[in-house]
């Protein structure tokens, strides 16, 4: 009955790692570890700028930051700056209350072009809601930030040990 | 051999040969009918599918005309320009010059030998060659040539990517050659040498060639692998000639272009680690069908205000053809553009395009389009811009005549 247990253990496993794999960003080289504000901050102030953050550095060209309020207007200023591995844009000052959405496009060092965008609030969100981050797009590779991949993969590795236990016990009453 | 009759020293530039060529010349003409209208003659094979690419080929070009032929004609499977310089510098040298020149590509171009042609027999089949002279910014400055420049010949001024390398830049004159056949080509170009061997030196030969055409008639593709010259203008359209051609009270400088040349290296190592994603926005065109991005085929509009459920520019604000595209004909250039390969340089392949454009005054066109291009092409990171030369491209002459004849008053 020993075997029984591994062979259910084993299904179980592969299924857990090919959710996981089938997540965001896990085919990507170049990761985005963080974002200014983070996704989902609800804010106080209006904040002067918006930077996406990667594991690898980015070429200067080729990069585009864009953030949308909730009636998709523009509420950026200047041109994008990419330096190292952050890319920035500059806001216009004391931006109303809602909701906003920054997108952003790089080409990583290697030569991966990435695409996504992530959401803040400015004091209370917009009515109605903007669409949720990073729809599916074409043009490039798209990518929120990793944690909500690595989330999955420990709650299926769990969720994996939890069933191969109760499949031990079974067998062994 | 005739060959002895020309100037035994380099010394005068007035070689006896003009003798001879005066001769040739009186001799060839009886018809002062005025320029020929259809400018090429009929392709010689008549058992070819009458397909764009063969139908477009014949195999002679006329020399004479309104126009130097190797502008609207159709670019040839491979070209030499050659960068030449006076030994001596005066309107006499360059006279003498120019007169072989017109009589050797006369001569050529008709699949005849030239004078004196040692291997005349390689001049038999033209395989569409053109030969088609331009004269440098240093020939305006000649004694008696300072008047005669065109105006729209403007110099070029520096641009921020420029990085010339020694050895590919302005020369009094430019023989650009092209053919078909390589073989005929290099014979031209052995041919023309030799004949101003007593006059001039060649100061650079740049060979450039292109991939054969498709059966499909689709454009060809340059050796970063895209699809290179769909947005051009078609010769024999109102907006060619206006792109082209320039306008002018003097019948010496009517009907004539300037032609810019740079030599710009392909950085192929840094090129080909690229994503197909990143490719196609550093150009703004996808890469295997050359339409822009949003649309769906090649000839496509670009979608220049278009932007994607993101809000993010579909073709991005520094992708090349955004940046390089104009809007009305005198803005626009044509280009003609080879491929070129020249072996190894600094440990890997010397490769890249010799940019060729034509343009009625590059102060509407060529000179802002680099400016756009230098100040924030994508591009500009996997090329380098190693040499350029710009030269006045007379109009065409009748026959008996000889190339720039008019500047020389
Ligand atoms: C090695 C250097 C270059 C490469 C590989 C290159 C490649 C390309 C490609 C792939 C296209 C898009 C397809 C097409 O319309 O042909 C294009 C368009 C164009 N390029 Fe370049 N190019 C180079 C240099 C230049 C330079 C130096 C200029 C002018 C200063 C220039 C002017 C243009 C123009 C005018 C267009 C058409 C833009 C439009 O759509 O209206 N290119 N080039
Ligand atoms: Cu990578």
């Amino acid at each position: 009955m020993r075997r029984g247990f591994a062979r259910v253990l084993a299904v179980v496993l592969v299924g857990a790692l090919a959710v996981a794999a089938g997540g965001p960003s896990a085919s990507a080289h170049t990761q985005l570890v963080a974002t200014s504000p983070s996704e989902g901050a609800v804010l106080t102030t209006s904040p002067a700028s918006v930077s996406a953050t990667f594991n690898e550095s980015l070429l200067t060209t080729g990069g585009a930051m864009v953030v949308l309020d909730a009636e998709r207007r523009s509420v950026g200023t200047g041109d994008a700056r990419v330096q190292r591995a952050t890319i920035a844009l500059d806001l216009q000052p004391s931006l109303p209350d809602g909701t906003y959405r920054a997108a952003y496009r790089v080409i990583s060092a290697d030569g991966h072009p990435v695409e996504g965008s992530f959401t803040f609030i400015v004091g209370s969100p917009s009515k109605p809601e903007v669409q949720g981050t990073a729809p599916a797009n074409a043009a490039g590779e798209q990518q929120s930030p990793a944690w909500p991949a690595i989330v999955l993969l420990a709650a299926a590795l769990l969720g994996a040990v939890a069933v191969g236990w109760w499949v031990v016990r079974r067998v062994r009453e | 051999m005739t060959h002895t009759s020309q100037a035994p020293t380099s010394g005068s530039p007035r070689v006896s040969r003009r003798g001879l060529l005066a001769v040739g010349g009186a001799g060839i003409l009886g018809a002062a009918g005025g320029f020929i209208v259809g400018r090429e003659s009929a392709p010689m094979t008549s058992d070819q599918p009458a397909t764009a690419a063969t139908a477009a080929a014949p195999q002679t070009y006329d020399f004479h005309g309104a126009h130097q032929a190797g502008i609207s004609t159709p670019a040839q499977q491979h070209a030499a320009y050659l960068g030449i310089n006076l030994q001596e510098r005066s309107t006499n040298a360059l006279a003498a010059v120019l007169r072989l020149v017109s009589d050797d590509a006369a001569r050529m171009m008709a699949g005849k030998p030239a004078l004196a042609d040692p291997s005349g027999m390689l001049a038999a089949t033209a395989s569409g060659l053109t030969i088609t002279v331009g004269l440098g910014h240093r020939a305006f400055e000649l004694p008696g040539m300072q008047a005669s420049r065109p105006e729209a010949f403007a110099a070029l001024p520096a641009f921020a990517t420029d990085a010339f390398e020694p050895g590919w830049g302005d020369t009094d004159l430019l023989v650009h050659i092209g053919s078909q056949d390589p073989l005929v080509l290099s014979h031209a170009i052995r041919v023309i040498t030799v004949d101003l061997s007593t006059l001039a030196r060649i100061a650079w030969i740049q060979q450039g060639f292109r991939a054969l055409p498709d059966p499909s008639g689709a454009t060809g593709r340059n050796l970063m692998g895209q699809v290179d010259g769909t947005v051009n203008p078609v010769p024999g359209t109102a907006e060619f000639d206006e792109t082209v051609w320039m306008q002018h009270p003097s019948p010496a400088i009517n009907g004539g272009t300037v032609l810019i040349l740079r030599r710009i290296r392909m950085l192929l190592d840094t090129w080909d680690v690229l994503d197909t994603g990143a490719k196609e926005l550093v150009i703004g065109r996808d890469l295997s069908t050359g339409a822009p991005l949003g649309g769906t085929s090649e000839r496509d509009p670009m979608p220049l205000a278009a932007t994607n459920d993101l809000g993010l520019p579909v073709i991005p604000t520094d992708a090349h053809a955004r940046l390089a595209h104009a809007s009305t004909p005198r803005t626009r250039i044509l280009r003609r553009p080879y491929s070129y390969d020249h072996g190894m340089h600094a440990g890997t392949n010397d490769v890249g395009l010799l940019f060729v454009a034509y343009t009625q005054d590059p102060r509407d066109s060529f000179i802002p389009m680099q400016r756009r291009l230098a100040e924030s092409d994508a591009l500009n990171r996997w090329v380098s811009t190693i040499g350029s030369a710009s030269y006045f491209v007379p109009p065409g002459v009748r026959e008996g005549g000889f190339i720039g004849e008019g500047l020389l008053a």
